[in-house]
């Protein structure tokens, strides 16, 4: 398995040649191929090692080297692939492919074009970092990194005020997280003495309750704002600012789901205190509903997709916190895909009609752009969740745990997959479908994108229809990471200890296999409850956008008051701008004013001025008369001794 | 404590010492065209030779090494010793590495130029004299020699109101220097009534076996030399104002190389000196520390000036060094010490882009900058690499030393570490800050100007030579720190013998 290195150097060493020769030697289209030739390395690789431990099973930990010692432990760089890093890595790695794929066609003519393809390739080395990481110090770096490279590309066309704003703000949101993060992980060092995930698993019987509480919650804390979370969300729908592939992989598919991701690397953690668990559960749940509830009124079509991409990584947080790890990820995996989708066609409508983000500026797309209707279509059915799509599989089984563990997340997560039926439907009909809203001059040129754009999205769409059907593949695959009875590298203590903390999921008894699934939802009420919300959905959303039977404006003015609640984000940017961005600035300037201006430098001026004065009343000692020199002399070798025998 | 010694077998570090002088006094008797580049042939023999001495140290055991010791005044104890360990061969090796930096930033100076170099010469011998000595005298002789050149540098080669500042510079740090002399000439005597011995040798000066309240006095009379030099708040009005005056080339040594005096003096007096007076002192430093963290980086953000906005940062990033040093741990002090070189390199980039950001657009004002990203994309890059070291990015020096520095710190108090810890976004959001406005946001600028820009040259190859080694140097340390910590941390541990045991 040595090879296994080569996954995050690939991108590593195209981002270093792009980022030397990019301008100067490869220029378009060359850097893009570097870039797309390397990932696909990576992915190729990947899925080597994915197949490798489907069929062999057991981990490996590849030690590469030491960052830094600490004492007795030693921070290295490593690689520790298992089921859960290899699925994720695959899903990075191959979504990465065909998203950079699609963007040597989207970002055709840009004159920044190697800087785009040099800044794609560091964020999937660092994504890559954070995936394979065995302890917490590199998972860190990588998460770290991975900001730094989604700051570079939310503000890639940074001389725009809008995009350089989004960028600054989403990379100060997500140091909020990653202070909790990172002091978390110091605590979870001064505890255990170790950083590395698997020592610090099988040491967790000796610490006690609340400290791993605590330490799971700082962690979790870091989740938040990397997934975009109810309470550090605000960044994530500006940061449909960056070019539109970057929204699809970074804010979407990949970067976003680290959280997820994180918390199930980390699952004995937070399977070892209950309390975290409802803390996830409940962040899941809220982000879920509430980004739904958003989605609903937003006219911008990238931000419509970017709320729906919380509250679908709110259902995934709501998973880990019921104990349903596995489902969780396998939600993550098939979320990856048809958002990605959703996004890539998203992006070749905008090429299309030249970068109109206002869905009520469109409509009637299907008759120009066929390929990117139909597969947009497939993408907003997998997000709905009807069978047999992707979401189907991968999002009604977290609905149905939850009925059976908690009543009140099972209804919000409900709720939530109602509305997200309507906003995804009401989306697509006022784009695709009714009314010819286009301008005309827009009409003229509004064509189908090129093969490079297309071929991706194809590939995406079979990848959504027919990824629901492994389902029970998935989930036996990543039984050794998740589930404590095949865990191989937990001590029996540890075991104990989580099998425990996931209790509360041991009676939920679904199929794993795919078809008793859908066999199962169609049959039973529960299963054909959902069916119908999702389809109630859908059905509203045709009534109104499509039938146009009932306006949309008559209902905003209707339920104005809820309506303004949505269209303004539920006043979270409001009351974060007052308080932290201009509340924080005003306050430093007044600070500064008050604090360094007028009491500090006004007492060390001040004294500079005492000074003056007394120098000038000293003078007069200065006669010039040798007795009083004598004097004085005298009277300061007696003070100074009379100091001394003081302290004696 | 007994500490070891090796002497050294050819006197390197009186070479190191000599050389900008020697230079300097040549410079003097020929004609202004020969300053700049034997000005840089000094900086770089002496950079060489620190290099020399940072690979020929041995860390596996703690001992002073290339020690030489001569005596001077010997009725008085007065000697002439000098040698290094692990801090002060960093130390020495960070102001070497920034003189080079220095002059070769400073090849587009056009006034006064001999006298110019001649003062940065005598600088550079002053700064890694304070390093090396352990003969107070001479200690004190350097860290005072060192204010004149810097006063005349501000004073001379500044801008409008240099006057001001550099008076303020000067009269406030050799406010504290004073204090630091009653300080040490009180232990000189209390050392002669008490064992009757006159040396004024740092390790005759360590076992005294002060009573505690003795060791407080002596402290706090030490502390607040030190402390006006770091600066620690609320010491340190005179930073922003000598930075906003000084040169280009002289804020990068104010900033790496000065300013490191300050907690070079805690780590290396303060501490084995007075031991139980600075476990008594750990909260008060601690809470020092959080407000030179959390207050300077609001102050930072409350600027319109780019330099008095690095300034504050600088303050702001003392402020670790601060709680590292005085969490009285290894990690803690691994961290202080890596956190010192680190911000050397990341405060001399920024100093150096704000001097490069000046050349071009004639302002230091925030308001005049915005988009310049677009027409300077290697300056843009490495200014970009700079301020994310500066931020703490893991990969990146910064990091490190802060998180060594937490680490340590939160062993002692969880409180201090997690304040500190505010750093990571308000430290994030004043360089960022920055950043964003005069790189990235074109913001209400008059589209006229942007397009003037359009002419603006990147970097030249002088600007590129003095910018690229600094900022490879972040990667080296924060990519593969295990070299330097394995470097500084035996002289961790005997600075903290007296506080770990061993």
């Amino acid at each position: 398995m040595e090879y296994l290195w080569i996954i995050p150097f690939s991108p590593l060493i195209a981002f270093i040649i792009i980022g030397l020769f990019g301008y100067k030697f490869l220029k378009e289209p060359l850097s893009g191929i570097v870039a797309v030739v390397a990932v696909a390395i990576s992915a190729v690789a990947s899925v080597i090692g994915f197949i490798q431990i489907a069929t062999e099973g057991g981990y490996y930990n590849l030690k590469l080297y030491t960052w830094m010692p600490l004492g007795d432990y030693e921070i290295s760089v490593s690689i520790l692939w298992d089921p859960l890093s290899a699925l994720m890595t695959c899903v990075v790695t191959v979504i990465s492919t065909f998203i950079f794929i699609f963007a040597t066609g989207y970002m055709k003519g840009e004159p920044s074009y190697p800087r785009f393809f040099a800044y794609l390739s560091l964020f999937v080395f660092m994504m890559l970092m954070l995936t394979l990481s065995d302890n917490l110090i590199q998972l860190f770096f990588g998460w770290e990194g991975v900001g730094l490279a989604s700051y570079l590309l939310i503000g890639f066309y940074h001389h725009k005020n809008s995009a350089a704003d989004a960028a600054f703000e989403s990379f100060i949101t997500n140091r909020v997280g990653d202070w909790l993060f990172l002091t978390g992980a110091i605590l979870a060092f001064v505890t255990f003495g170790t950083m590395d995930y698997l020592d610090i698993f099988n040491k967790l019987p000796e610490a006690s309750y609340w400290v791993i509480t605590a330490i799971a919650l700082l962690l979790f804390g870091g989740a938040v704002g990397k997934s975009a979370q109810i309470g550090l969300h605000i960044w994530l729908p500006n940061a449909m600012e960056g070019p539109t592939p970057v929204s699809a992989l970074i804010h979407a598919a990949t970067m976003v789901a680290a959280g997820v991701y994180m918390v199930a690397r980390l699952m004995p953690i937070f399977a070892a205190s209950d309390i975290a668990l409802d803390v996830v559960l409940f962040v899941g749940v809220a982000s879920a509903f509430i980004a739904a509830t958003m989605g609903l009124v937003q006219n911008d079509i990238k931000r419509i997709i970017a709320y729906s991409t919380m509250s679908q990584l709110g259902y995934m947080f709501a998973a880990e916190g019921l104990g349903l790890f596995g489902e969780g990820m396998f939600h993550l995996a098939s979320h990856a895909v048809f958002k990605a989708l959703l996004f890539l066609a998203a992006g070749s409508v905008l090429i299309g009609i030249h970068h109109i983000l206002n869905v009520q500026k469109m409509g009637q797309l299907r008759k120009y752009m066929p390929i990117t209707a139909a597969t947009f279509l497939i993408g907003a059915l997998a997000l709905a969740g009807i069978p047999p799509f992707a979401g189907f599989f991968s999002k009604d089984p977290i609905i149905e745990g939850a009925y059976e563990i908690s009543k009140l997340a099972w209804f919000f997560l409900w709720a939530g997959a109602l509305l997200t039926a309507f906003y995804i439907f009401r989306l697509y009909f006022l784009a695709f479908e009714n009314g010819d809203r286009l301008d005309p001059h827009v009409k003229e040129h509004v064509h189908e994108s090129p093969p490079s754009m297309t071929v991706p999205l194809v590939v995406l769409a079979s990848g959504a229809v027919v990824l629901g059907f492994f389902k029970e593949f998935f989930g036996n695959f990543l039984k050794p990471s998740l589930n404590p009875e095949y865990m191989s590298f937990l001590s029996e203590e540890t075991k104990r200890l989580v099998e425990d903390g996931l209790s509360r999921a041991h009676h939920v008894h679904m199929a794993e296999d795919a078809w008793h699934f859908l066999l199962h939802s169609l049959t039973s009420p529960l299963g054909i409850l959902s069916l119908i919300t999702a389809l109630l959905g859908i059905f509203v959303a045709w009534v109104i956008y499509q039938l146009k039977k009932v306006d949309a404006k008559e209902i905003a003015k209707t339920f104005r008051p809820l309506y303004l609640l949505l269209y303004n984000r539920w006043y979270f940017d409001f009351v974060y701008y007052a308080i932290f961005v201009y509340g924080y600035y005003r306050f430093s300037k007044i600070l500064w004013f008050i604090g360094d201006k007028i009491i500090i430098d006004g007492i060390v001026d001040g004294s500079a001025k005492v000074s003056l004065l007394t120098g000038s009343g000293l003078r007069l000692f200065q006669s010039g008369r040798i007795g009083g020199y004598v004097a004085q002399m005298a009277l300061g070798i007696l003070i100074f001794l009379g100091i001394f025998l003081l302290f004696m | 404590m007994t500490v070891e010694f090796v002497n050294a077998t050819f006197p390197v570090i009186t070479v190191s010492i000599i050389i900008p002088l020697l230079f300097a006094g040549v410079l003097f008797f020929l004609p202004e065209r020969h300053a700049k580049p034997l000005s840089i042939i000094a900086s770089v023999i002496v950079f060489v030779i620190s290099t020399y001495m940072l690979f020929a140290y041995d860390y596996s055991t703690y001992a002073i090494q290339f020690y030489e010791k001569y005596n001077w005044i010997p009725y008085l104890g007065v000697s002439y010793e000098v040698g290094v360990d692990a801090l002060s061969l960093t130390m020495v090796w960070l102001t070497a590495l920034c003189f080079v930096v220095a002059f070769v930033w400073s090849t587009n100076i056009q006034k006064r130029i001999k006298e110019y170099f001649i003062a940065f010469l005598v600088l550079e011998a002053a700064c890694i004299g304070v390093f090396v000595s352990w003969d107070l005298v001479w200690f004190y002789i350097f860290w005072e020699a060192m204010l004149i050149p810097m006063f005349l540098i501000i004073g001379i080669w500044g801008y409008a109101e240099r006057i001001y500042a550099a008076t303020k510079f000067f009269i406030y740090t050799f406010f504290g220097s004073l204090f630091l002399l009653i300080g040490v000439v009180g232990m000189y005597i209390y050392q002669f009534m008490e064992k009757g011995v006159l040396s004024t040798s740092y390790f005759d000066l360590l076992n005294l076996g002060l009573p505690f309240k003795l060791e407080v006095i002596f402290f706090l009379l030490l502390a607040l030399g030190f402390a006006i030099k770091v600066p620690m708040w609320p010491f340190h009005t005179w930073l922003p104002a000598a930075h906003v005056q000084a040169p280009t080339a002289g804020s990068v040594i104010l900033a790496a190389v000065l300013l490191k005096m300050g907690t070079y003096g805690f780590v290396r007096f303060s501490l084995p000196w007075f031991p139980e007076a600075s476990k008594y002192f750990v909260p008060v430093m601690f809470t020092l520390g959080v407000i030179a963290i959390i207050y300077t980086a609001m102050m930072a953000i409350a600027q319109t000036h780019i330099k008095r906005l690095i300034a504050y940062s600088s303050v702001s990033h003392m402020g670790f060094v601060t709680i590292g040093t005085f969490a009285l741990n290894m990690n803690g002090m691994n961290g202080a010490i890596i956190t010192m070189i680190s911000h050397g390199l990341t405060s001399a980039a920024l100093f150096l882009a704000a001097g490069y950001i000046y050349e071009r657009v004639h302002s230091y004002e925030i308001k005049d900058l915005g988009g310049l990203a677009k027409f300077m994309p290697v300056f843009a890059t490495l200014f970009m690499i700079s301020a994310m070291a500066s931020a703490g990015l893991p990969g990146l020096s910064g990091f490190v030393g802060e998180f060594l520095s937490l680490l340590g710190t939160f062993e002692v108090s969880k409180t201090t570490a997690v304040l500190a810890g505010l750093s990571l976004i308000v430290g994030a959001g004043y360089t960022l800050w920055l950043y964003h406005k005069a790189m990235f946001k074109e913001g209400e600028l008059p589209k006229s100007k942007i397009e003037r820009w359009e002419k603006l040259r990147d970097m030249n190859t002088a600007e590129l030579l003095s910018f690229l080694p600094l900022v490879i140097l972040m990667f080296v340390i924060g990519l593969y720190p295990t070299w330097w910590v394995r470097l500084i941390e035996t002289t961790s541990a005997a600075i903290l013998s007296k506080f770990i045991g061993g």
